[in-house]
């Protein structure tokens, strides 16, 4: 089952359209940065990039922090809404529910196939970047953001922490989208509605007022993984981030198993 | 056959509910299980954290200011770190041996204190700075706010009658003793400070100040992860990375530089209050006014630095300053519930008047400096 999503996904232009899609922006950006060499100022602009144009090797986090607040939970959320309601819209979902397959595995399948695309994508956009940082902007010896110079070991492995981070930071997004998915026969309303979440949530992470809930909202931490390239690290907000990622995860995919498992499927 | 599904679907539904209520609740309940110590008398534990200096830690903090000052290039940090939130990593072995970085979401500050200098660092734009010496006055920084330093300045000022006991609370991970300080000084925009200290130790790990009149604090800073141990000497060291502008320059000493453009003889009282320099030796032309939680800050400024502040002044926050009996004078007021500040012409002479107490008596330091001008320093 798992084998027959994940063939799915990989034959599917639509997931290569949408990493290309991804890839695209942090491209484009790097065009401009070498062409003009006009940085953000410094503390504007998305993390490191007022940094890229002095050592490009930082450029795959840069890639990150560009696709990450909107394009990356974007393409997820559509990804994700699709799993089960795209099935329903299609008038395939009853034929794969009549399978000898229970529907929890199933949705397991549809979720190891969502997670796959997010770990493809977030790999895509960090290897693309390395190769578009190195080409354009050369690279050296990578510094934290303390001052203190890295190893290429500690760098090859902070970078693949944050790889991993922000691709764990968008299972949050794809669970709520996941469910949605197994509520509505609409592919669009549940990605609609997982982004109507996420907006919501990057409002009020903004607003002094929403403080006490701030803790609890989905992008509280996204960007936390900022904080893998201090010296030392600081774990804080990153292991709150996985965390609370794994509580939406836990929550929202107990949610769609709860829906989807006794749901009377007609389309 | 469909009340059982039905029956099935509720089952499940219930056990999604429980386990979100149960992941939902479980912060607040730990947050609020009840903390059990026998807390010292409230000058015991004064004393103790007015002797904390001595103990290492390191940890990360927050301090949060609602404060709002005008953004003028002359006040440097300070109207970031009183009007928002400021996110602190600390490593500390003495009093002339810490780190404190500013966490920023894309980047950091660091600032490593040691016998040769402080070394500055600026991830963004990428320049490290040595600044050689120790001024006897200077701006504030982010360091400040680390609860230790702003609790000890606190403590040092309070006395025994000011003090009562808090309930103990836990605060990162640690049992916190607390103290609240109410100062007798009605003159002060201070209501009262409340102040927890470590139980072992006597290291400060919350503060917070409340204006007075007022019930929430404007004014936070509190440890969220704490460990006290002394910290490895290689994270107290920095050597700036390869390719980066470094500069050395000495720490700008304000006093020097108002002596120089505004060499005035403050007087030793101002409206009634005492003046109490900080600068040990000849007297200077900075002075510091009154006693206790009430203080009053006198700043003369040359011509060309005073009508910048008094250009970046001219709009709201800041409002313009009102003077009963006095003539020639042009000048804004700085409200906010803890700080006030004037920035004035005096005839032909500036001055910044800033201090913690209401705009009453600082209207009326201002009102003494422009009846009495101090007299030039004899060159």
């Amino acid at each position: 089952m798992i084998l027959v999503e994940l063939r799915k996904l990989i034959r599917r232009p639509r997931t290569w359209l949408t990493i290309g899609l991804l890839t695209a922006l942090p491209t484009i950006v790097a065009i401009f940065l070498a062409t003009t060499k006009v940085a953000p100022r410094p503390g504007e602009g998305p993390a490191f990039l007022s940094a890229v144009l002095a050592n490009g090797a930082l450029y795959p986090a840069a890639a990150l922090g560009i696709v990450l607040p909107i394009f990356l939970p974007v393409a997820v959320a559509v990804i994700a809404g699709d799993s089960v309601a795209g099935e329903a819209s299609a008038g395939t979902l009853r034929y794969l529910v009549c399978r000898p397959v229970g529907r929890t595995r199933l949705l397991v399948a549809k979720l190891v196939s969502v997670i796959v695309f997010v770990l493809l994508a977030v790999v895509v956009v960090a290897g693309v970047g390395y190769l578009v940082g190195t080409q354009l902007f050369g690279s050296g010896p990578l510094s934290s953001t303390s001052g203190t110079s890295l190893s290429t070991t500690q760098a090859t492995l902070r970078t693949i922490l944050a790889v991993g981070y922000v691709g764990f930071s968008m299972l949050g997004v794809a669970a709520v989208a996941m469910f949605l998915s197994t509520v509505t026969d609409s592919a669009l309303g549940a990605a609609l509605g997982a982004l109507a979440l996420l907006v919501t949530s990057q409002v009020l992470v903004l607003l002094d007022a929403a403080a006490s809930v701030r803790p609890y909202l989905p992008t509280r931490y996204w960007l936390a993984f900022v904080d893998l390239f201090r010296d030392p690290v600081l774990w804080r907000d990153v292991g709150r981030g996985f965390a609370l990622q794994a509580v939406y995860v836990a929550v929202f995919l107990a949610a769609a198993w709860a829906n989807f498992a006794t749901k009377d499927v007609a389309s | 056959m469909v009340s059982v599904l039905r029956r099935l679907a509720t089952w499940r539904w219930a056990a999604v509910a429980i386990g979100a209520l149960a992941l939902a609740v479980l912060p607040t309940a730990v947050g609020a299980w009840p903390v059990a110590a026998s807390s010292p008398s409230p000058d015991v534990l004064l004393a103790r954290v007015r002797s904390s200096a001595t103990v290492a830690f390191s940890g990360y903090a927050e301090a949060n200011g609602t404060l709002a000052v005008p953004d003028v290039p002359q006040l440097g940090d300070l109207p970031a770190l009183l009007g928002g939130t400021t996110r602190l990593r600390a490593w500390y072995a003495a009093p002339d041996r810490w780190r404190v970085d500013t966490v920023k979401p894309a980047g950091e500050d660091g600032t490593y204190a040691a016998t040769g200098g402080t070394w500055l660092w600026e991830f963004d734009p990428g320049r490290a700075t040595l600044v050689t010496g120790e001024p006897p006055v200077r701006l504030p920084r982010a360091a400040d706010l680390l609860p230790p330093d702003l609790a000890r300045r606190f403590a040092a000022a309070a006395g025994p009658d000011e003090l009562r006991s808090l309930p103990p609370r836990r605060i990162a991970g640690r049992t916190a003793l607390g103290l609240r300080i109410t100062p007798r000084d009605l003159a002060t925009t201070i209501g009262f400070v409340d102040l927890y200290a470590d139980a072992a130790t006597g290291l400060p790990v919350r503060v917070a100040i409340t204006p007075r009149d007022a019930t929430t604090p404007a004014l936070t800073a509190g440890f969220l992860d704490l460990r006290l141990a002394a910290p490895d000497r290689v994270l107290l060291t920095f050597t700036p990375p390869a390719g980066v502008q470094v500069t050395t320059t000495a720490a700008p000493d304000i006093t020097a530089l108002v002596d120089r453009f505004a060499p005035y003889m403050l007087p030793t009282a101002l409206a009634g209050l005492a003046r109490r320099d900080v600068v040990a030796g000849v007297p200077r032309g900075v002075a510091t006014y009154g006693t206790g939680f009430g203080l009053v800050a006198v700043l003369p400024l040359s011509a060309d630095v005073a009508h910048g502040v008094l250009r970046r002044l001219s709009g709201p926050p800041a409002g313009p300053l009102k003077l009963d009996g006095v003539a020639d004078f042009e000048g804004s007021t700085i409200a906010t519930p803890l700080l006030n500040a004037v920035a004035v012409r005096l005839g032909r002479r500036f001055y910044l008047v800033a201090g913690t107490v209401g705009e009453a008596p600082l209207g009326r330091a201002v009102a003494a400096l422009a009846a009495n001008p101090p007299p030039r320093r004899p060159t």
